[in-house]
């Protein structure tokens, strides 16, 4: 049984309401404001929500599973009435006038949005470092199980200096997943930024195929590989999510016009019948040997069940973080252009002319970051790098994209491989590489999905020796999320991740709505 | 093979964004280092990839207005607006040139 029922179940009979649901959430928000997780906690207007909520269910009407449950959204998604910073100075202050289609999708269905999550700068960065309002701490930090492996010296040292990274972009609304502050939030994913915090975190993180969710209201970081994400405590949940947010939209021309249907999954996932394949190319140098041999232990389990498991290549592999670079860099040039001043956002005194007032905006209010990707992707673009550089980028993708067919192709129906290298580091260690190498290591496995469209999750697979989530990825055949999810639940059940040990969540009473492992899944 | 100054301010003009200072235009140089890798690969015969869903047809809908009229609400969000007008400085008048413009490349 996920929890996800269990709490919408409760609300159902009465055991709790959303309003009471909705005031614990908040609270646990500002018991845990040490994490950094939101840059804006929407508290009148989630009441209000709440309280609509509760009306439809004393009247025995509530609009659906998802009525009265507290959600976040990652603060580059458009929110009517709610600011939209996208953690930048740029857009500070900028209240949308309208709400992004999932966002709106979610609201639809009675859900009770607390406020939005903080991020690396317009998501650019894999660590939630980089943002105007600051890092986002890894809950896990202060977990016991952290504390309990902390060498004892270091216990008596300020906690301060201690504290681990969420990973990034989405790492905010990971945090606010993993902490319990809500039952499911929304991320992005462009090369690994739903997957790689979700890892970091122990929450599940989805990235959809691209197309099937609408990109509506997401403000774009690359138009041809962005995806909203979804993350939630288990994998039932992001299939309950993943049901209500699919879909063509005539907004997003890039949504597929194909009827999609939600869909349950099995409570007894059979995998005897699958072909599980692993990519040689990811046993990359730098790999935890932890990961290494959690990874192994995995393929074992499916072995064991009947699946057929066997070793795949993806040729292109090491040229995939390579070309990604190039293609986002010179998408996100295009794509940042639109900040000028003018209709939103910071706009800067300086009066001489339009293109003055245009680079002083852009020079106030975009970081390091930003900027080195604009410019990088400008040079890519010039006219004399464009067939060398930008088309040459676009040739290889094609080559990542076919590996892939030719190995789905071949009969392999998932791939089995790690989310991250390692697992979370501390801030101070992130801090002393620079964004763009960080962003290189720690998307190395998860940003050829994005290249390929192909649907990916991480599923939190154990504690690493200092205690702390390390998951698992699993990539599956594109608009083939049902069989994707499946396996994802089956190897939920089997590897049993343990909850997060908060003192905070246990205060506020949230803790009851933990994912039960019950034996007779197994 | 290090890019010119002239590149640099070119693109300094493209981008509407400044290097700021050596660590900016150290931080171009390696990201083309990297980038340059991609020449390993053997290309030749291979068409460019410019979305996943090419095999998919675009699709047009009815030219039917079904939105729109929300004027004061996108004017809300201008800083510098006159009736339904948003105000841009004077236009036509090109960067300074990088000898008269305030840009780390000046030293350069």
């Amino acid at each position: 049984r996920d929890w996800r029922f269990q709490v919408s179940a409760a609300l159902k009979e009465g055991h709790v309401t959303p309003t009471e649901l909705c005031q614990r959430c908040l609270a646990l928000i500002k018991s845990t404001k040490f994490l950094n997780a939101y840059i804006t906690v929407a508290e009148e207007t989630a009441l209000k929500q709440a309280e609509e909520s509760e009306k439809r269910y004393k009247r025995g009407q509530p609009l659906g599973v998802l009525d009265g449950i507290p959600v976040a959204v990652k603060d580059n998604f458009n929110t009517a009435g709610i600011e939209t910073t996208c953690a930048s100075n740029m857009l500070k202050g900028y209240i949308s006038p309208y709400n992004a289609t999932v966002v709106q999708k979610l609201l639809d269905q009675g859900a009770v949005l607390l406020g939005k999550t903080n991020l690396d700068e317009f998501a650019m960065g894999s660590g939630s470092t980089d943002g105007v309002f600051g890092p986002v701490r890894n809950p896990w930090s202060y977990s016991r199980q952290y504390k309990e492996k902390s060498v004892p010296k270091l216990r008596s040292v300020d906690e301060e200096s201690n504290w681990v990274i969420t990973g990034g972009s989405s790492g905010g609304s990971a945090a606010a997943v993993s902490s319990f502050t809500c039952f499911a939030a929304l991320g992005s994913d462009t090369g690994g930024s739903t997957r790689n915090p979700a890892a970091h975190c122990g929450v599940v993180g989805l990235k959809p195929t691209y197309g099937l969710i609408s990109r509506h209201g997401l403000i774009p970081l690359v138009n041809s590989m962005d995806v909203p994400g979804i993350l939630t405590r288990c994998v039932d949940d992001a299939a309950v999510v993943l049901g209500l947010l699919a879909g063509h939209d005539p907004k997003d021309s890039t949504t597929i016009q194909d009827n999609f249907k939600p869909f349950e999954l099995p409570n007894l996932p059979d995998v005897s019948k699958l072909s599980i394949g692993i990519p040689k190319e990811y046993h990359a140098p730098g790999l935890s040997s932890e990961i290494l041999a959690l990874w192994s232990k995995a393929a074992d389990f499916f072995k064991n069940a009947g699946a057929k498991v066997i070793e795949v290549s993806l040729p292109h592999t090491r040229y995939s973080i390579v070309c990604y670079h190039v293609l986002c860099t010179a998408e996100v040039a295009s794509n940042m252009a639109r900040f000028d001043g003018l209709e939103y956002g910071h706009r800067s005194d300086m009066n001489k002319s339009t293109e003055s007032m245009y680079a002083a905006t852009r020079r106030e209010g975009f970081n390091d970051v930003v900027r080195g990707r604009i410019l990088s992707g400008n040079y890519f673009l010039l006219k004399q790098n464009y067939e060398n550089y930008f088309i040459k980028a676009q040739k290889v993708r094609r080559l990542i994209a076919n590996d892939f067919l030719k190995v789905f192709g071949s009969g392999v129906d998932i791939l089995l491989t790690p989310t991250t290298l390692s697992d979370a580091v501390p801030y101070t260690e992130f801090i002393k590489e620079d964004n763009r190498t960080r962003s290189t290591q720690d998307d190395i496995f998860t940003q050829a999905a994005n290249m390929a469209g192909l649907p990916a999750i991480n599923v939190p697979t154990a504690l690493s020796e200092r205690g702390l989530p390390v998951g698992l990825q699993f990539i599956g055949r594109s608009f083939q999320e049902k069989q994707l999810l499946t396996v994802a639940k089956w190897f939920e059940n089997q590897v049993k991740f343990p909850m997060i040990q908060l003192e905070e969540v246990k205060r506020h009473n949230l803790d009851v709505f933990q994912h039960e492992k019950s034996a007779s899944f197994s | 093979q290090k890019v010119t100054v002239e590149v640099l301010d070119h693109l300094e003009h493209l981008a509407l964004v400044d290097f700021r200072d050596a660590e900016g235009v150290e931080r171009l140089q390696k990201a083309i280092r990297f980038a340059d890798q991609l020449h390993e690969v053997n290309t030749d015969g291979v068409e460019p990839m410019d979305s996943v869903l090419e095999d998919r047809c675009l699709y047009l809908r009815e030219d039917d207005v079904t939105e729109g009229n929300c004027t004061n609400e996108l004017l809300k969000n201008a800083r510098e607006k006159v009736e339904e007008y948003f105000v841009a400085p004077p236009g036509n008048i090109p960067l300074p040139k990088l000898e008269e413009r305030e840009t780390f490349l000046q030293g350069s």
